[in-house]
């Protein structure tokens, strides 16, 4: 319980790939034999899998990003 | 950072204006998209975007080294954003407050514009952003703000830590207490990618987080509005 209390906060770097190679594999050696870290580690991954749903809101229309320069063109290089 | 950065930012600094369009158009997109998740808002967004790159001109004009341009960018972006967001809550501005079923004011969320009649898939897929941004704009602005760059730009925490000028250990305990509160939050929604109900797949996470979540959801005959109320318990 202790020891999954360590392991839980490690969860994210695990996931994201950065945790150096010896506490990766203390994380998976864990992982491997502990069903509840297993269980936090998949909703880590479920909730961003659904968080990542706001990507596809859709973004400005094609014309906004050639404006932007013209604008700030006017700004910063018209005297 | 990009290799060929550095070499604009040298061009930029003696005032080149095709060097600093360069570093718009590369980047533009990148600052719009990080303003824009945090504050939900175009007009926002765009007014950051702009005063981003004016900030980032004023700097080069003073001869000022920007190691990370990336880093930079999305620091200001950030802080403009957040100085935005404050804004916004002192003037109150008018947003759609969703009602709870229960008859208690829930918080605001703004919707995103919809000029036609989705299709069922789309109207879905909305109505699916709609709970998970309600969700986010739930969030205490720091763990809002560490989330999107994180699970949305897909900064790492070390990236994170360096952007808002923080230790790593405050990124990762904060992204840690902001996914515990989303998995409340959203837990039907995770469940639904699986094809499962949630109190019957997992009854000990249900219990684990003390909540009832039970978003109903609900379309006129004609399909042009879509109702959603959300009953929370924690």
């Amino acid at each position: 319980m202790f020891r999954c209390y360590f392991i839980r906060r490690k969860l994210t770097e695990y996931d994201e790939g950065t945790l150096p190679l010896k506490a990766k594999q203390k994380v998976d050696r864990h992982l491997s034999r502990c069903a509840d870290c297993m269980g936090t580690l998949y909703t880590l991954r479920k909730t961003q899998q659904v968080v990542v749903e706001l990507k596809n809101e859709p973004g400005p229309r094609e014309d906004y990003w050639h404006q932007v320069w013209l604008k700030l063109r006017t700004r910063l290089f018209s005297h | 950072m990009d290799p060929d950065d550095k070499p604009l930012l040298n061009l930029a600094r003696t005032g080149d204006e095709g060097a600093f369009e360069m570093l718009v158009t590369r980047y533009q997109r990148t600052v719009y998209f990080a303003a824009y998740r945090l504050i939900h808002n175009h007009a926002n967004a765009d007014d950051v975007l702009q005063e981003t790159f004016i900030r980032l001109f004023t700097t080069l004009q003073k001869g000022t080294e920007i190691e990370n341009l990336v880093a930079w960018l999305y620091r200001t972006a950030v802080n403009l954003s957040i100085d935005k967001l404050r804004q916004t809550i002192r003037r109150k501005t008018t947003s759609l407050e969703l009602t709870s079923a229960d008859g208690e004011k829930s918080v605001h969320l703004e919707l995103p514009d919809e000029k036609t009649v989705a299709p069922d898939e789309e109207a879905i897929a909305l109505e699916r952003r709609t709970i998970i941004r309600k969700a986010i704009d739930a969030l205490p602005l720091q763990e809002k703000t560490i989330t999107i760059l994180h699970d949305l730009e897909g900064l790492k925490v070390k990236e994170i830590a360096s952007i808002l000028d923080c230790a790593e250990g405050t990124v990762k305990s904060t992204l840690y207490h902001a996914h515990r509160r989303l998995r409340q939050k959203l837990l039907p929604l995770m469940l639904e990618l699986r094809g499962e109900s949630a109190a019957k797949v997992y009854p000990n996470e249900l219990e684990r987080n003390r909540v009832e979540v039970e978003p109903k959801l609900r379309y006129t005959s004609d399909k042009k509005q879509t109702e959603i109320h959300t009953k929370l318990k924690y």
